[in-house]
């Protein structure tokens, strides 16, 4: 089976390759990997305060599922919401590029990818209100 | 006493069922040099070994040059010949695991019961962020063709591999251990494999 044009397309022109500043409040970071090959994918998101993804970018190294996959998961998650991130399955990455099913992992990498991000961002947010308002409790 | 040891035993001071001669390997009688078949048995068994991850490398290597000698092909006419070519295909892939103190404590894990690298993922987030952080400097090192920096890496790869190989052996002597114990040695076996990736960047 040939690889579809999305899938090479992301590969051979991946967007938004690159790095966001770690310490930025405003900025989350998910490292995460695969045992099975060694492949390593980081996968950063940047939110305004209203929670809107501005922005995200990706290193990963790895197969050219993998950096395709991861590609395309930064493109899907720019301009949602941080929750609606979340929603991001890995079927729906397998499906748009016609992952074989070998490379089932590597989109399996990319949700857990997103997922990664979105909960340091998560950790970072919580830590910064714990640290504002440690005398009234957060109102959930 | 357990029961894996208990067979071990047996696997070692099997007698052959042809001519009740004492055989060094349940595949092959030294005395009459009759072939066994030896599906289903462990790695360990078939060399003649304890299921255990300490094992002396030198025996290794003479049990298995031993064994191999008696069961090859060349000494086993028509009747015997394709049991003899899969005893050695067997012996083979017994040496081949059993030799490497990696593959043996993955292996042995597996033999006991897992977790397996399917089971159990996990890998320290600071493995991630180091594989993560060489692979890029290996990467711009790359471009502007800078071999002090690369063989820079080349040296914290090989300091992280031996660091992570001391702890492995450390945690599989141990076996068959505690559920701790093994879920610790699969997350230094898985990652192991990260490290071991960046060689063939490098």
């Amino acid at each position: 089976m040939a690889y579809n044009n999305k899938l090479i397309d992301h590969f051979q022109n991946p967007r938004n390759v690159g790095s966001l500043d770690r310490d930025d409040p405003n900025v989350g970071t998910g490292i995460v990997g695969a045992p099975e090959c060694g492949d390593v994918m980081k996968l950063q998101i940047q939110v305004d305060d209203n929670d809107n993804i501005i922005d995200a970018k990706f290193k990963t190294f790895g197969c050219g599922s993998a950096i395709a996959s991861s590609s395309l998961a930064t493109e899907w998650i720019k301009g949602r919401k941080l929750d609606e991130a979340l929603e991001i399955k890995n079927t729906d990455i397998v499906q748009e590029l016609a992952l074989p099913p070998v490379k089932i992992h590597c989109s399996v990498l990319a949700e857990d990818a997103v997922r990664a991000a979105v909960a340091d961002l998560k950790a970072k947010a919580a830590r910064k209100k714990q640290e504002n308002t440690e005398a009234a409790p957060a109102a959930q | 006493m357990t029961a894996e040891a208990d067979k071990s035993k047996q696997a070692v001071t099997v007698k052959c069922a042809s001519c009740n001669g004492p055989m060094s390997s349940p595949a092959f009688c030294d005395h009459c040099r009759n072939l066994y078949p030896a599906d289903g048995l462990s790695h360990f068994e078939l060399l003649g070994f304890e299921p255990s991850y300490d094992i002396d490398n030198q025996a290794l290597r003479q049990k298995y040059l031993q064994v191999s000698r008696g069961v090859h092909p060349d000494h086993h006419g028509e009747s015997g010949s394709s049991l003899s070519l899969r005893l050695s295909a067997q012996l083979n892939e017994a040496n081949r695991i059993l030799s490497d103190p990696v593959l043996r404590a993955e292996y042995l894990l597996e033999l006991l019961g897992g977790p397996s690298a399917a089971q159990d993922r996990s890998v320290p987030p600071e493995v991630l962020s180091t594989t993560l952080m060489l692979r890029e400097e290996i990467q711009e090192a790359g471009v502007t063709g800078d071999n002090a920096v690369l063989n820079d890496c080349r040296t914290r790869v090989r300091e992280c591999l031996a660091v992570l190989l001391a702890t492995i052996s450390d945690l599989a002597v141990q076996l068959p251990g505690d559920d701790d114990l093994r879920s610790e040695l699969r997350t230094a076996l898985n990652s192991v494999k990260y490290y071991q990736r960046l060689f063939d960047v490098l």
